[in-house]
């Protein structure tokens, strides 16, 4: 590869175990799930649905909360590395909310009988993801890329914290409505289940760090390929 | 019970689940593979420049 | 401090005299907010109880697309007339800037909302001129002022413009219209029990308006 003196053949390898390590990590956790996990008698096949639900939503707060964290920093002082990073979590944990919504729906049909319900936590995810989605489409709307980078450090720092107190807000406003039948799924769990949960929580950050890696390459390559083309002509 | 019911909604959800990942990383690593086959023909062209090859002596 | 304070004044001022000068802020917000409810009545055929119960969430529906109107327009006029660029050369500290747009855009909302708040007692036949339903106006109307002055100075900047800014406002103001809404809804029915939904506004404006305070700097430079 005539790239490798760019790229340093240290990320490459590191991508690579990334990746091998998801892979492996992923076939260990569908054996996990499918087989070693006991059948839940009440929810029945769909309960298995929950593993992936869990560690789906893990990653998106873990994603926003380095959204958060890396924003700050950036304001403190401003790098095209910090908000490469900051973006790629937040692309990354929207594909994970994509998710924990998508999967929760399916979930939700058999054992509530609906796709959809204004329970309060689909409702504060539901905002969680207009939330980023609003925040990665916000570079291309201001143009200039470097006030393109601050504004939406502005809103990973804002819409960090107001994730908790939206949730809060649809916790007390849902109150006052009558609640979804949930008395199932927060009985006591099986160790197994829960070392499968825990499992699986490990292999998805795994798989969100390997994707976030090949995110930030890509903003890397672009920023080069601006750069050989700006000092070639 | 009625366990077997339901397992065309687990099918349904992992199969959407493995559908948004793998295209997720799909559309990551074209992206990635169309960029690196631009930077790579751009410092060729530039490489002829000022001499330097692209495939020069490094790692 | 004095200073400062000063220097508040006079842009509150200045902004208030660009106002009464060309009026069009005032006005567009006005027949929009009396338009929307409205539209609102027609669209929804109330009557009866329903009116009751649907009637808070109307009427902060109303209040906030009056107020992304209004405050989308008042940085936007800036911009354009190239004003900014004279109010950030000015040896003022951003968070005394930051203050005084928010000052300046919650006394336009405030005008606003003493026209529409009777217009709506009026036309919808509730009884929203009392002290829990200003409380709750009073806070809520903050709340969107806040993140609202901190989002239109971005979207002024940006290629979108206003249209900017209900992406970036609606989503995160969800609190407090929640909030709002079960306030004003809880004083017109005489409901006292329930979430403290005046405690959640509150912590909501002082969480934003440190936040904004801080980060006003960042929003508006350059």
């Amino acid at each position: 590869m005539a790239l490798s003196k760019n790229e340093g053949g240290a990320r490459r390898w590191i991508d690579d175990v990334l990746g091998v390590a998801t892979l492996i990590g992923m076939v260990v956790a569908l054996w996990l799930i499918f087989i070693y996990t006991p059948m839940e008698l009440v929810q029945g096949a769909v309960q298995k649905v929950f593993y992936i639900h869990l560690a789906s939503i893990w990653n998106a707060y873990l994603g926003f909360l380095i959204v958060f964290v890396v924003s700050i920093l950036y304001l403190w002082r401003p790098s095209a590395r910090k908000d490469r990073i900051a973006r790629a979590w937040a692309e990354v944990g929207v594909v994970f909310t994509t998710i924990t919504l998508v999967s929760g729906s399916i979930w939700a049909k058999p054992i509530w009988g609906t796709y959809w319900t204004w329970d309060a936590r689909l409702t504060s995810t539901l905002i969680l993801w207009i939330i980023y989605v609003v925040y990665l489409m916000l570079r291309g709307f201001v143009g200039d890329p470097e006030r393109g980078r601050r504004y939406a450090a502005i809103v990973g720092i804002i819409g960090f914290i107001d994730v908790p107190i939206v949730h809060m807000s649809v916790r007390w406003w849902r109150t006052l409505h009558p609640d979804p039948i949930v008395a199932t799924s927060e009985a006591a769990l099986p160790a197994s289940m829960w070392y499968t949960v825990l499992y699986c929580i490990v292999v998805f950050t795994v798989l969100a760090l390997f994707l976030v890696r090949q995110r930030v390459h890509i903003d890397e390559l672009r920023e080069t390929l601006v750069d050989l083309r700006t000092t070639s002509s | 019970m009625d366990t077997i019911q339901n397992f065309d909604f687990l099918f349904a959800a992992y199969t959407i689940l493995w559908v948004i990942v793998f295209g997720y990383f799909f559309f990551l690593t074209r992206q990635l593979a169309d960029l690196r086959r631009e930077v790579n023909a751009l410092r060729e062209e530039r490489g002829n420049d000022d001499g330097a090859s692209p495939t020069g002596p490094n790692s | 401090m004095k200073l400062t304070l000063q220097q508040v004044l006079a842009i509150v001022q200045k902004d208030l005299m660009v106002e009464m000068r060309a009026r069009d802020l005032l006005v567009l917000m006005l027949t929009f907010a009396v338009l929307s409810l409205v539209i609102f009545y027609l669209a929804l055929d109330l009557w009866g109880p329903v009116v009751q119960r649907v009637g808070p969430g109307l009427l902060w529906m109303t209040i906030t697309f009056a107020a992304m109107l209004g405050m989308g327009r008042t940085f936007v006029r800036e911009y354009e007339r190239g004003t900014l660029a004279g109010l950030l050369l000015a040896p003022i500290d951003r968070g005394a800037l930051f203050i005084s747009k928010l000052l300046a855009n919650l006394i336009f909302l405030f005008i606003m909302e003493a026209v529409t708040l009777p217009m709506f007692a009026l036309l919808f036949d509730l009884p929203v001129l009392n002290p829990a339903v200003m409380l709750a106006t009073l806070l809520g109307t903050l709340g969107l002022a806040i993140l609202g002055t901190m989002f239109s100075a971005m979207a002024a900047h940006s290629r979108a413009r206003e249209a900017l800014l209900p992406l970036l406002l609606l989503p995160t103001t969800v609190p407090i219209i929640i909030g709002a809404v079960q306030a004003t809804s809880n004083a017109i029915s005489g409901v006292a029990d329930g979430p403290p939904w005046i405690g959640l506004l509150i912590a909501f404006d002082v969480i934003f308006l440190t936040l904004s305070y801080l980060l006003f700097e960042h929003a508006i430079e350059g």
